[in-house]
């Protein structure tokens, strides 16, 4: 029976279940670091211990608990601050690497194998078109974004159709291109869409899962991953795409190799291919393009 | 008065002129591919539609003339309604751009330079679009609209940077495992990412005291290389992770740089942090990743460099002594 808890409480605890924001991640690692430096009895053992994970900290951390005000900031150099703040009471700042296996407390392997559980018991709400942030950009197509990521060709937009006073996304064989943007970045637009992941883990293992591209979306976006895409061909029977998921709080990507099939595209459902590199770290990345 | 008049008859010409000229103004079209006969039978149409437009707009007429042009039925009432709203023309003479295939077995050509004309009590606005036609086999047009982004498909044919992005990323995904690897003392794992022919270089400084100086502390310092093959590296190894209690290992400073000439091929320099309890360095760690294989990426040649080259760590290695991509022949 004890035996049985146990497999059902490390179950609950080992695999997320919900995608929680990058705030909430934040919060709770400066709340798990500080409770595990309490628990070190030296105060060397504590100054080793944050010299090792790059931490510094300053003012008290019992300003956690009464702050009225936490805010996370970058810092440069790959790291990032957390402030929390009350007005005459002080504050307190705990600067640290973004390093997504610090701040999440598991490492990459762990993180890889849990990932494709969490996405298919991913419980949260599908996130919706949001109209307001659409803006006119041609007759009755509107469009969402359009900030790029390293390069010109990789974007963060999506398109929209204005059909009776409603907006629907743009997926149309016609606009292969924009139709790919809007079908990888906006959930709404993955509705009737399949989206088939080849997980690429540790020692060159593999593992495929299959889920709603909506589903899939939304899930990275409540993350705090922006999606930007860029298109790197178009061919006769399909297209291939990157997908960028970029979570610049937490230090990390998921890149993903997309195809999308034109028939799919055609019939505005069907199954879109991947293969994807989780959890890569960007917090230590000096140069991405070197001379 | 007498001047006055001269001015009149000068403008009344110079606008005849103008109105002559652009009556006159032909559309020539020249598509880039290898059929020779399809080109001429989209060029034909091509040439048509945009003349049809041409000579509507100069007119200001409110029908689109298409009579000859090869236009689907569909696409012939699309374009009648589109008229309706707004007026357009070509603004250029000439015309060359490559003619595509489409994802449903057709036809396109892109980036068709388009002026909107002005219409009273109408924002201007963006008077300037670029169109696109799709063509069936025999040339026959079968759809007119405006691109959204212009010049963007141009880009995707020409440059595959969104490729080389993906494979900058991914790289680091593998460049975490190969760490990882150190510190899970998988040596499966590192057997597989090295190459057969694998190189690896460890640096080693070495000290001498200067023959010349008469104090003790003033040395000559110089690295000395070992080269090793996979299986003399892994059998090292696999000798430490058997006597450390644990490795860690720190990869920070991380840099990516494509080789000029050769695909797939790419360098990764980063500062490495080691510490195994009993033994701790700091060094920079050159990769050389083929990446032919996306599957399974392999490295080709691994170095290791000391990061100071003093004891008291006041001196570190000089840049251009740091080994890079430059340093290999593929």
């Amino acid at each position: 029976m004890r035996k049985a808890l146990t497999a059902i409480f490390s179950l609950f605890f080992s695999v997320t279940l919900f995608a929680i924001g990058p705030q909430e991640e934040l919060e709770a690692f400066v709340s798990r670091y500080l409770a595990m430096l309490e628990s070190l009895p030296a105060l060397e053992d504590k100054k080793a211990r944050m010299l090792e994970d790059q931490i510094k900290i300053s003012g008290s951390p019992d300003c956690m608990h009464y702050a009225d005000k936490k805010e996370f900031r970058f810092s440069g150099n790959g790291r990032g601050e957390f402030l929390c703040s009350r007005t005459g009471k002080g504050d307190f700042c705990i600067s640290f690497p973004l390093d997504y296996s610090l701040i999440s407390g598991k490492s990459k392997i762990e993180l890889e194998k849990e990932l494709p559980a969490a996405l298919l018991s991913f419980s949260g709400y599908d996130i919706p078109l949001d109209s307001e942030k659409y803006i006119k950009e041609f007759r009755n197509v509107y469009k969402c974004g359009g900030n790029k990521y390293y390069s010109e060709e990789v974007l963060n937009v999506s398109y929209a159709v204005r059909t009776e006073n409603q907006l629907t996304p743009l997926i149309d064989i016609r606009y292969p291109r924009e139709s790919v943007m809007t079908l990888l970045t906006e959930p709404e637009a993955g509705k009737g869409f399949d989206l088939e992941i080849m997980f690429v883990r540790y020692g060159y293992k593999n593992e495929v899962i299959n889920l709603p591209l909506n589903s899939f979306l939304s899930y990275m976006i409540t993350s705090g991953c922006i999606p930007y895409v860029g298109i790197e061909k178009i061919g006769p029977t399909e297209i291939s795409a990157s997908l960028f998921l970029v979570n610049e709080r937490l230090g990390y990507n998921h890149v993903l190799k997309v195809t999308i099939f034109s028939e799919s595209l055609k019939n505005k459902n069907g199954i879109v291919k991947s293969r994807m590199n989780a959890f890569i770290p960007t917090w230590n990345l000096s140069d991405l393009y070197s001379k | 008065m007498k001047k006055k008049l001269l001015t009149a008859i000068l403008i009344s010409i110079i606008i005849s002129m103008g109105v002559v000229s652009a009556q006159n103004k032909s559309f020539s079209a020249s598509l880039e591919t290898t059929d020779g006969v399809l080109k001429s039978k989209i060029e034909e149409s091509l040439v048509s539609l945009v003349s049809a437009f041409n000579r509507a707009g100069e007119t200001g007429s409110d029908m689109l003339d298409l009579t000859g042009a090869n236009v689907s039925e569909e696409t012939e009432k699309s374009l009648a309604m589109l008229w309706k709203n707004i007026h357009f023309c070509c603004p250029v003479n000439s015309f060359k751009e490559i003619l595509s295939s489409t994802v449903d077995n057709n036809y396109q050509v892109r980036n068709i330079p388009i002026k909107l004309l002005p219409e009273p009590g109408v924002d201007a606005g963006d008077r300037y679009r670029e169109a696109v036609v799709d063509f069936d086999c025999n040339g026959r047009i079968l759809s007119f609209y405006f691109g959204l982004d212009n010049n963007l498909y141009r880009n995707i044919v020409m440059d595959n940077s969104v490729e080389d992005l993906r494979f900058r990323q991914t790289i680091l995904d593998y460049v975490e495992h190969f760490r990882m690897a150190y510190e899970q003392k998988d040596l499966d794992f590192l057997e597989q990412v090295f190459s057969e022919d694998v190189l690896i270089i460890t640096g080693k400084v070495i000290r001498t005291r200067k023959s010349d100086s008469i104090f003790l502390d003033q040395e000559d310092v110089s690295i000395k290389y070992n080269t090793y093959g996979k299986s003399d590296y892994l059998r090292r190894l696999k000798e430490i992770f058997n006597t450390a209690k644990y490795i860690k290992v720190k990869f920070t400073d991380v840099k990516v740089s494509r080789h000029p000439t050769k695909k797939g091929f790419y360098g990764v320099l980063v500062k490495q942090g080691y510490d195994s309890g009993y033994y701790s360095d700091e060094g920079y760690v050159f990769m050389l990743w083929d990446f032919t294989d996306e599957n399974k990426p392999q490295i080709h040649v691994r170095t290791w460099q000391p990061y100071w080259i003093d004891d008291t760590k006041s001196v570190k290695l000089p840049e251009d002594r740091i080994i890079n991509l430059v340093d290999f022949e593929i």
